[in-house]
Order: structure tokens, then sequence, then C-alpha cells
């Protein structure tokens, strides 16, 4: 199965495309490229470059893997046109992965003591207004929360038998409010994780998508906030009778 | 400009349009022929105004959250519509600006995948281009002609020479003519979109009744301005307080007189002023687009005017006037056919002017 995936729901641009055209090794091309704006100038480029990299005709993709989101409401809503346009011109069905779950995943490889059944890697990363996005992915890269947005003291308490190291831009508050909870978070354990970590990384959407039901509706993107607006009254002047018709 | 057979020619280029850039969502397949001629074969529209009705005016976040969860379904209905294929389309037409941002990505996003996955080119369009142009497409209007582009976010005299070709006269020094309605349908508890809704409350009504000033009335140079006439609508009717639906109708019925007279003279200021810019002894064609143009009241004056003037008024059917994905595929063929296309990294422009080179009004800001 002949697989495209891409993010761009945070600070990067992620593409991967995993084609297995001959029936024999599995390959996995990516590219991935940080950056805070300019993923809707980017990301249709770099799925051109990674698909002629791999060889493989747009007709012969199977199957098409996206992040929904945790992320910045634009650039979730790139990934999720841009995936809801190739699934609509080329006919082929969606999978769709919270954008935590690859950093945690890509974590729990990274921490060296994050091996056991009780182990797990809780990704914090900061939403502003004093809260963040948490979701806590285990050693096999399974989801134990879903992604949330919850306030550094609530995410401090999730899954109480698990030991957890937190990475990600909230993952000092995270250990933090754990401390006072008397509740040990590890967090500085990924050691020399650079920037690129922080943010999902396509290629690891992949092995996902192979074993995932595919959607049977188009995604839509996890805002997880409504849009900052306010019904506007006291505008309008005062009438002595309703309108009729108008 | 009907529903009809796909073509089949092989001069003939069919385009599909893709519209975010405000509150509608919009996806169109327009086939343009050899000669230059075009008919729609697929044109869905969906508007947000339930969306934003209770903010009183177009919330960009929510537009753009709106606009993601149908473009796809609007594309696959209009291709639907018109009974194609996306492999037989020749370029994929997308608004890139000018509008709000979060619209204009979804639908550059969209149509860049779409044009990725069938390797077609990509034309990245001016809105207001393709306000301009559509009367090539309805009616078999060519340029050069006198455009008044008048909508929620644009009110415009531009002489338009061809295609990417654009010579701006007038514009507004402060609200677009679109936002003034809107506006003043806000003050009057009429709801949203105003446009309309002014209009049929002006039809029950009777000019007259209220002094309001005519702005910019014998200016020498061909601006418009809108937002006194909006501050003296409200001073009236807060004279009035509470408001009956006749002081309602009555007020509707001056605004529009008010606006209908201001901009025949700003448009007829702008007739001066285009004259020596058009070919001599060609037709004179005075074009009228953008969703203002729907009003009855404004058209009837302006093609009073046009007839004084030796013009003919061109307005493209009211369902083209406001914003549609028709004109943005038919901007598209033509631009197509001129051999202008974008890359796959075209940036979207949420500011935008046709014509870059224009000095900008003086007092008017960022929407000249």
């Amino acid at each position: 199965m002949n697989i495209l995936a891409f993010d761009t729901c945070f600070n990067a641009c992620s593409v991967a495309v995993d084609c297995n055209i001959s029936g024999h090794d599995r390959t996995i091309w990516s590219e991935k490229q940080l950056m805070t704006t300019g993923h809707a100038e980017a990301l249709l480029p770099m799925i051109a470059r990674v698909m002629g990299t791999a060889g493989i005709a747009y007709s012969e993709i199977d199957r098409i893997a996206v992040t929904h989101g945790p992320g910045t409401f634009t650039g979730t809503r790139i990934g999720i046109s841009a995936v809801r346009a190739l699934s609509l011109a080329l006919g082929v069905p969606i999978v769709s992965f919270s954008s935590l779950l690859p950093v945690g995943k890509s974590a729990t490889s990274r921490i060296p003591d994050c091996i056991g059944d009780r182990d797990a890697v809780i990704v914090a990363r900061d939403a502003r207004r004093d809260q963040c996005y948490v979701e806590i992915v285990d050693v096999w890269g399974k989801s134990l929360t879903g992604p949330l947005l919850l306030s550094p003291t609530d995410a401090a308490r999730l899954c109480p038998p698990y030991r957890l190291f937190a990475v990600g831009s909230a993952a000092d508050q995270v250990a933090e409010a754990g401390r006072h909870a008397g509740r040990e978070i590890l967090a500085g354990q990924d050691g020399n994780s650079g920037p690129e970590h922080a943010e999902p990384d396509a290629a690891v959407l992949i092995g996902w998508a192979h074993a995932a039901e595919p959607l049977l509706a188009p995604p839509r993107p996890l805002y997880f906030r409504p849009p900052d607006a306010k019904p506007q009254e006291g505008k309008t002047i005062p009438r002595a009778s309703p309108v009729a018709g108008g | 400009m009907s529903g009809g057979q796909p073509a089949s020619a092989s001069s003939e280029t069919l385009v599909l349009g893709i519209e975010t850039s405000c509150d509608e969502t919009a996806a169109a397949v327009v086939v343009r022929d050899g000669s230059g001629r075009g008919r729609v074969l697929g044109n869905v529209v969906r508007s947000q105004w339930d969306q934003h009705r209770a903010y009183g005016g177009v919330v960009p976040e929510i537009a753009a959250r709106a606009h993601v969860e149908c473009l796809d379904d609007l594309i696959a209905a209009a291709m639907g519509e018109a009974g194609i294929g996306f492999d037989r389309l020749d370029a994929v037409a997308a608004t890139a600006g000018p509008g709000l941002v979060g619209g204009l990505i979804v639908g550059l996003v969209t149509g860049k995948a779409i044009a990725l996955a069938h390797g077609k080119p990509l034309v990245a369009v001016n809105h207001l281009e393709a306000h301009a142009l559509t009367v090539g497409l309805t009616d078999g209007i060519d340029p050069p002609y006198l455009l008044l582009l008048v909508s929620g976010g644009h009110t415009q005299t531009l002489v338009v020479h061809g295609v990417g070709r654009y010579e701006r006269l007038g514009t507004t020094i402060d609200d677009a003519l679109g936002e003034a309605f809107d506006k003043t349908a806000k003050l009057l508890g009429l709801g949203f979109p105003g446009g309309p809704a002014v209009e049929a409350m002006a039809r029950r009504g009777r000019a007259g009744r209220f002094s309001l000033p005519r702005p910019m009335l014998g200016r020498a140079e061909p601006h418009f301005s809108f937002a006194g006439l909006k501050t003296a609508v409200r001073h009236q009717a807060l004279a009035l307080q509470p408001l009956t639906d006749a002081d309602v109708a009555d007020l509707c019925a001056d605004f529009e007189a008010a606006v209908a007279s201001s901009v025949r003279d700003r448009v007829a200021r702008s007739i001066d002023l285009a004259e020596p810019l058009l070919p001599p002894g060609s037709a004179r064609h005075l074009v009228v687009a953008g969703g203002v143009a729907a009003n009855q009241h404004l058209r009837a004056t302006l093609a009073a005017l046009a007839t004084e003037r030796g013009f003919d008024l061109v307005a493209p059917p009211i369902s083209l006037c406001g914003d549609n994905a028709a004109m943005i595929a038919w901007a598209g063929a033509s631009r197509l056919a001129h051999g202008l296309t974008d890359g796959l990294d075209a940036p979207v422009r949420p500011r935008w002017p046709l014509d870059a080179t224009a000095a900008p009004a003086i007092g008017a800001g960022v929407k000249a």
C-alpha cells in the first residue's frame, strides 16, 4: 500500500511517502522543514518533491494520512484542506491522527529510561492562556488519553499508575505542577533533542496509517477552542415596533 | 451562459474555479472557447450568512472554519453539474486575494492540491480581476471598458485595458459601499447582509423626508466616501428613536437616494477621466460589478448616466454580481489563455490592488 502523509499543525511542514510498489522493500521518503509561517506556500511543493523522489504517480497513492490537530488554527486547516482536496481529486481514503501522537511516539524512543509497560511520555505543548495541549503516549506509541487541552495542574493528574516523562514546550510547567501535587513527572529526559523533535513528523504516521480504518467522513480540524468573537449588541437604534418583512 | 454539454473541442479550455475570500464558499466549472467566449457548466455557492449574523458582520475565524467544512463537497457538486472528471480540466483557478487570509488559504491550498494531483496548471486569481472580467463571460464584452466595482470590501472605478492591465481612477477614502449598506442595516436593526435588507425597506419608503449629505459631490478627483453618510443616517435615526417601520423605510429610501446620487456624480467624473484613456471611436461600455451591483436603484441611476454619456451600461446577472466561483474560473481561463499561471508556492495576498501603481487617495486607508 502506498501512503502519502503530511503535517502542518505547528511549527513545521512535514511530508512522507511510503511506497511499496514492487511489493518488496518498503521505503519511506520524507522531508521536514521548521517554519512558523508559510505552510500554505511550502506544503504542496514539498509533496511534489517527496513524490518525485519516491518515483510514484499520484494515481498510485492508496491512502493519505494527516494530522488533524491540535495545532494553530491556520496550520491545522492547511493540512485538512490539502488532504480533503487530494482525497476528492484522487478518490482515495483518508486516515487522520492527533498531532501530538507522533511527537510522543518519537520521544519514547529517545528517552532511555522510558521502556517499561508503566512508562509513558506526556506531550505537553504550550497553548497559552495557562493551558497546554496534552497527550500521553505509551512506549508502544499508543495514546492513553487522546489529545486534550488542560491546565498544567490538570495535566499532572492524568494516568496515575504511569511514570511520566514530559516533553514539549510546556513540559517544565507540567513537571512543576506534578511536584505541587506530590507526583514525580520527569522533564528534560529526552537529552539532545532539537527543535525538530518538538514538531510532528509525517514519517511517524505511516505505520499507523497502514493499520487504521479509513475515515467514512472527511476529517475536521480539532480546534479545541471556539472562534474568538462576541455577538455585537447595542449598535442598533431602538425600534417602536417589530419589523414586518425587512 | 447556461448548463450544457461538456466541451470537447481542443481549442476549448475547461477551468475549475474556487472562491473563499470572504463569506461565500463557491466552486464552479467554466469553459472558454477558442474565440474567447465562455459558458458556465457548473456553479455552486454556499453562503455563510447564518453563521455570521449574530455578530453583525463577517468574523474571519468563523469564515475560515466554515470554508474548510464544505469546500470539497461544493467542488464535487460543481464538477458533477459540469459532468466532467478532474482529468478533463485544463487548469485550476483559486482566489489568492484580496480578502480574509484564513479563508484564502483554505481555497488556495485546495486548488493547489487538485492541480498537483492531476498535473494541471494553477492560476492564483485576484478576486477583483475576476469581478472586472465577469462581463466577458456573461455578456461577451471584452476590454477596454470603464468598470465600477462596488462590493462589501471595495468601491473603485477602473479602466480595464485588458487581462492583467488595470488603471484605477477612483476609490473610497473610507468605507466601501457594501460596508455602508451593512452598517446602515445594523444601525436600523435590519440584519445582515445589509444590502438586500436596506433595498427591500427602501422600496417601502419615500425619499425626501430626510436631508442626507451627498458625499464628494462635485469634487474634481473621482473618489468616493460613505462614512459621513452613514453617520448622518445615525444622527437622523437617533433623533427619531424609537423608530417606526415607516421611519426606517424612509431612512433607507433617503440613504439609497444619497448613495445613488453620490455614485452617479463620482462615476460621471470617472467617465470624464476615462474618455481620453479609451481608444477613440471604440464602443463605450460602463461595466458595474460586485455585490452592490445587484442594487436596482443604483443600476437604474447608472443606466441613465450611461445613456446620457454615450455609454452602454453592462451589468452581470445578479447571481454573478456577488461573490461566486464562475468568475474565478473565468478569470483563470482568461489568464491561462495569456499564458499566465502560478507555481504551487503561490502566496495568498490579503491586500492585492488591481493597479499597484495608482496613487493613494488622500485620506484613504488600506481599502484603497
